[in-house]
C-alpha cells in the first residue's frame, strides 16, 4: 500500500462519495469497535462549526459556553483530568454544564452526527449522581432515572407507585426543600427522571420504548411534571394512547397558572417562555406586549418555545435568542416599561438572562413557591 | 453567572458596576482563552498535562465606549491586552505566545458582544458592522434585507467579521467578491490609548496613504476594530456550475491564467493538484478543476459561454459537467471538520499553508513547498516519520494565485510531537521564502510566522515596530504578535 493510500485509508475517504460520509462512516466503526467514546473528542478537536447554532452561546458571546467549549470539560474528564484541575472544582464545572437549554440544535447541526445534546444531559445527570455537591442526602422520596434506558431505570420506574412528581434531574434538592409543596401535591415520590419526549417528538423513538415507560408508570395514580413536553410526551404518547395506563398526568404549571391568575402582576414582570406568552397569557387574560405587537420572532403552536426549549428545531433558531435578548428585552425598557423581574422556566435560560440583564431573573418555580419551603 | 475569584477581576469589574457579567476570571474561562485553533496547541493538549493558563482573566465589553474606557484603564495600569473574536484562527493571533515573558496582567478582549449591523445604506449599498458579529450570522442578516457580503470563508460559522479584518482575510467566492481589503470603505475602532479612530469613509480617495491598510491585517496588534463600513451587493440572480479534469496541474493554471487575463471573474475557481484529486477525489489522471460563477444572469451567461469557448479548444481540458462543481458547493465548509482523527492520533500532526506568488512562480513554488517533505525527512531522521503535502489553488489574480497546502505527518518516535511541528514549519516557510513568496495569503501570521515574517520585511519590520510604539507606548496590545 503506497503512502498515499495509507493516509487515504486512516483519513476514511477512498470510495465514499463526500468525505463527511467517509467520517461518519469512520467514526461509526471506531464507536462499534470501543476504541474511544467519539463525541467529546471530537468536539475538543472540532473547528466548531456548531457555535452558531447555538443559543447559549448566541446569547451570551462566551467561548466556554459554545457546544465545544461544554463538550471539551467531558473529554478533559475522559482524560482523567479533575473538576479541581479543569475548572477549579465540581460546582464550578457544572455550571459550564448547565449553559445549555437542551434545544438539540448542535445534535442536528453537527456534520458528524454527534448527539452533542444527549451527552451534555448525560453529562448533567452523572454530575448530579456522583459529585458531592447535593445539598440534602437523598431520602425516601428520592430516585434517579434516566428512563432511556431499559433496565436498571425501568426497575426504577416501575418501583413507583402513587402521586409522583417527575422533576428535571438535578432539581430534587429544590422539590426536597419544599415539603409544603410536595404535601400540598399529595406527592409520595420525587424522581429525577429525563423522560425521552424529545428522541419521541423527532421520532426517534421506538413504540417499545413508549410502551415499556407507559407500563413502567402504571403503578402511578397522578404524575406531576414540570414542563409541558413532559407533560405531552405522558399525556399523549403514553397515557392517552394506552389505556392500561392509569396515571394522570398533571402539570406543576397548571397549578402555576391558577395561582397567577388570582395575583396581580407587578409592573415589569416579563415571562421568558413563549408557551406563556402564546397560549395561556392570553387565555388568562394577561397583556403581554411583545406578543400583541407580534414582535416575537415566530409562530404559536402546540410546541412553541422561545431560544430554546426543548422543541421545535426551527424555533430553536439562535436568531431568536438574539432577539429575545435585544428586541424583546430592550423594548420594554425602551417604552418606559422597566423590567423588574424576568421569570424562567428554564434553570439554563435563567442563567442566561442573568448575564445579559438587568432585571431580577427568577426560576419559575420559585416564584410561585416560595412560600412552599 | 460566573464567581470572581482573583483581585485583578475584582478590580475591573469595580471598573463597571453597571455590567455584572463583564469580567470573568475563573480557571476554565481563562483555559479556554488561552487558545485559538492553532493546530499546535491541539498537539500540547493532547501529549502534555493540563497547563497553567496563559490568560488572567476574559472580558466582554458590550460597547464601544465600554472598550474605550476599558482599554484607558488598561492602558494606564500596564495590562496586557489580546483581542478575541470567535477564536478561530490558526496562527496562534489571539493569545499570548508560550515562550512569551509574563510579568504583566494578561487580559482577553471578547469583542464578540459588538455584533451588529450599525447601518445599511441600500442606495449605495454600504453596510457599517460590528467586528464580533459571526460570519454566518451577518450574512444570514443581510440576506433577509436582500444583500450579501460576499465573503464565506469555510469557517464562516466560527469566525467573526472583526477576524477577517485583523487578518485580511479571503472567502471562497473572492475572485468575484474581492477579499476583505477589497470590500472595506473604512473602520472605526479603539487605540490602545483608548482614543477613538475612524478612518474616512469614501468610495476612493487620495487625501495621502491608505489608513484602512494599516489596520486591515494588523491582527490585534495596532488597535481594536470595532466596527467597517464595507460593501454589500445585492443577492447573486444566478449560478452557473462548470467541472473540468485537466491533465495537470501546470496546463490548468494556464487555463486559468488565460481566462483572468481576458477579464473574466469566475466567483470559485479550483485547481487540485494531483496528489489531492487522486487522494480526496480519486481522479487517477489529471486534475480535478471546479468553477463557480455568481451574479448577474447575463454576466453569468457571458462567462460560462467564454469559458466552455476557451475550454473547448484545449486539448488537455475534458468537461466533467456540472455536478462535481455541484457537490462542492454544497459541500463547501466541510474541510474544517476533517481534523479530528487526525489529531486524535498520538504523534500525528496537521495543519495549512496558504501562500501567494506570481503566475511565472506558481509552478516553481508549488514544486518547492511540496519537496521540503525532503528536508524534513533529513532533519528528523528518526524511526516513524511521515509528511505528505497535498495542494489546491483557489484564489486567482490578473497578475497570480495562490496555493493552499494541507500537510499531515507523523513526528518520528524519538522526537516530541511540537519539536517535530515547529520543524516541520520552519521547513515549508524556508522553502517558500526562497521562492520569494508571500507566506500568507489569508489565514495571516501570528506568533506561528512572526520569525519568517520579520526576515521576509527586514527594514520595513523595524519601521512597523517604530510605529506600534507610537500608537502604544507601553506595548499592551497583543504584544508578540507579528514579531512585534
Amino acid at each position: 500500500m503506497s503512502l498515499i493510500q495509507k493516509i487515504s485509508s486512516t483519513l476514511g475517504i477512498s470510495g465514499f462519495k463526500s468525505r463527511i460520509q467517509g467520517w461518519v462512516f469512520k467514526k461509526k466503526l471506531l464507536k462499534f469497535s470501543g476504541r474511544f467514546r467519539w463525541e467529546p473528542e471530537a468536539c475538543f478537536y472540532c473547528p466548531e462549526m456548531c457555535r452558531f447554532a447555538c443559543p447559549v452561546a448566541e446569547t451570551l458571546r462566551d467561548n466556554t459556553v459554545t457546544p465545544r467549549g461544554k463538550m471539551s470539560l467531558l473529554h478533559l474528564a475522559e482524560r482523567g483530568f479533575t473538576p479541581e484541575s479543569v475548572a477549579g472544582g465540581p460546582a464550578q464545572r457544572l455550571w459550564f454544564l448547565e449553559q445549555c437549554t437542551g434545544c438539540g440544535r448542535c445534535t442536528e447541526f453537527c456534520v458528524h452526527e454527534n448527539d452533542v445534546a444527549t451527552q451534555l444531559r448525560q453529562a448533567r445527570a452523572e454530575h448530579f449522581s456522583r459529585e458531592s455537591v447535593r445539598l440534602s442526602p437523598a431520602g425516601s422520596l428520592t430516585e434517579q432515572v434516566d428512563a432511556r434506558e431499559v433496565g436498571r431505570s425501568l426497575e426504577a420506574l416501575r418501583a413507583l407507585e402513587g402521586v409522583v412528581v417527575l422533576c428535571e434531574p438535578g432539581r430534587r434538592e429544590w422539590w426536597l426543600a419544599r415539603p409544603k409543596l410536595l404535601e400540598e401535591l399529595g406527592a409520595t415520590s420525587v424522581c429525577e427522571a429525563w423522560l425521552p419526549h424529545r428522541e419521541w417528538s423527532w421520532g426517534k423513538l421506538s413504540e417499545l420504548r413508549i410502551d415499556e415507560i407507559g407500563d413502567a408508570l402504571s403503578d402511578c395514580t397522578q404524575l406531576w411534571v414540570e414542563s409541558p413536553d413532559a407533560a405531552w410526551f405522558l399525556a399523549k404518547a403514553v397515557k392517552e394512547e394506552r389505556e392500561a395506563l392509569g396515571a394522570e398526568v398533571r402539570l406543576v404549571w397548571q397549578r402555576f397558572f391558577a395561582e397567577m391568575a388570582a395575583r396581580e402582576l407587578p409592573l415589569g414582570t416579563s415571562f421568558h417562555e413563549s408557551y406563556f406568552l402564546s397560549r395561556l397569557f392570553p387565555r388568562l387574560g394577561y397583556s403581554v406586549p411583545m406578543y400583541e405587537r407580534g414582535l416575537l420572532p415566530f409562530h404559536s403552536g402546540w410546541n412553541v418555545h422561545d431560544c430554546g426549549g426543548e422543541g421545535h428545531y426551527r424555533l430553536a433558531h439562535p436568531g431568536n435568542a438574539r432577539a429575545i435578548g435585544e428586541r424583546f428585552l430592550a423594548d420594554l425598557v425602551k417604552d418606559g416599561r422597566a423590567l423588574d423581574k424576568i421569570v424562567c422556566q428554564s434553570w439554563s435560560c435563567m442563567e442566561h438572562l442573568r448575564g445579559i440583564s438587568e432585571a431580577k431573573v427568577v426560576y419559575w418555580l420559585d416564584e410561585l413557591f416560595d412560600g412552599a419551603r | 453567572m460566573k464567581a470572581l475569584v482573583s483581585a485583578l477581576g475584582n478590580e475591573i469589574q469595580s471598573l463597571f458596576p453597571e455590567d455584572s457579567a463583564f469580567v470573568a476570571d475563573d480557571l476554565y474561562t481563562r483555559r479556554v482563552y488561552s487558545k485559538d485553533l492553532m493546530p499546535r496547541v491541539h498537539l500540547e493538549a493532547r501529549e502534555g498535562d493540563l497547563q497553567e493558563p496563559s490568560i488572567d482573566a476574559v472580558v466582554w465589553p458590550a460597547d464601544s465606549e465600554k472598550l474605550a474606557k476599558f482599554v484607558r484603564a488598561a492602558n494606564e495600569k500596564g495590562w496586557e491586552l489580546y483581542p478575541y473574536g470567535a477564536g478561530s484562527g490558526v496562527c496562534g493571533g489571539a493569545t499570548p505566545g508560550r515562550d512569551q515573558e509574563r510579568h504583566r496582567p494578561r487580559i482577553s478582549v471578547d469583542l464578540k458582544r459588538l455584533d451588529k449591523i450599525e447601518l445599511l445604506d441600500e442606495k449605495s449599498q454600504i453596510a457599517k458592522v460590528q467586528g464580533g458579529i459571526i460570519g454566518q450570522v451577518l450574512e444570514e442578516d443581510l440576506n433577509q434585507r436582500g444583500f450579501t457580503l460576499g465573503h464565506f470563508p469555510s469557517s464562516i460559522y466560527c469566525s467573526s467579521f472583526g477576524g477577517y479584518l485583523a487578518t485580511r482575510a479571503a472567502g471562497q467566492l473572492s475572485t468575484y467578491y474581492g477579499k476583505i481589503e477589497d470590500m472595506v470603505l473604512a473602520v472605526e475602532g479603539v487605540l490602545p490609548t483608548g482614543e477613538f479612530f475612524t478612518t474616512p469613509v469614501a468610495p476612493r480617495l487620495a487625501v495621502g496613504p491608505d489608513w484602512n491598510h494599516l489596520f486591515l491585517g494588523s491582527e490585534g496588534s495596532l488597535a481594536f476594530l470595532t466596527s467597517a463600513w464595507v460593501k454589500v451587493h445585492k443577492l447573486a440572480e444566478n449560478r452557473r456550475f462548470l467541472s473540468f479534469v485537466v491533465s495537470s496541474t501546470e496546463k490548468a493554471l494556464e487555463g486559468v491564467r488565460q481566462w483572468m487575463q481576458e477579464g473574466l471573474r469566475p466567483a470559485v475557481t479550483r485547481i487540485y493538484d494531483e496528489d489531492e484529486s487522486r487522494m480526496l477525489m480519486g481522479i487517477k489522471d489529471g486534475v480535478k478543476l471546479v468553477c463557480i460563477i455568481e451574479g448577474e444572469q447575463t454576466l453569468t451567461d457571458f462567462t460560462a459561454l467564454r469559458i466552455n469557448q476557451l475550454t473547448m479548444k484545449w486539448p488537455d481540458w475534458k468537461d466533467t459537467g456540472e455536478e462535481p462543481a455541484q457537490h462542492w458547493w454544497a459541500h463547501r465548509y466541510d474541510i474544517s471538520y476533517n481534523q479530528q482523527l487526525i489529531l486524535s492520533h498520538r504523534r500525528m500532526i496537521l495543519d495549512t499553508f496558504e501562500v501567494s506568488t506570481s503566475w511565472a512562480g506558481l509552478p516553481s513554488l508549488h514544486k518547492h513547498v511540496k519537496l521540503a517533505t525532503e528536508a524534513v525527512a533529513k532533519r528528523f531522521p528518526g524511526k516513524g516519520e511521515m509528511l505528505l503535502v497535498i495542494a489546491h489553488f483557489s484564489h486567482f489574480y490578473h497578475c497570480g494565485g495562490n496555493i493552499y497546502f494541507t500537510l499531515c505527518g507523523r513526528s518520528p518516535e524519538d522526537t516530541p510531537t511540537p519539536e517535530f511541528y515547529d520543524g516541520v514549519w520552519d521547513e515549508l516557510l524556508k522553502a517558500c521564502e526562497a521562492q520569494g513568496a508571500a507566506i500568507s495569503h489569508h489565514h495571516g501570521i501570528g506568533r506561528l510566522k512572526a520569525l519568517a515574517y520579520r526576515r521576509q520585511r527586514g527594514v520595513l519590520h523595524d519601521v512597523l515596530k517604530s510605529f506600534k510604539h507610537e500608537l502604544d507606548p507601553k506595548n499592551i496590545l497583543n504584544p508578540g504578535n507579528l514579531g512585534l
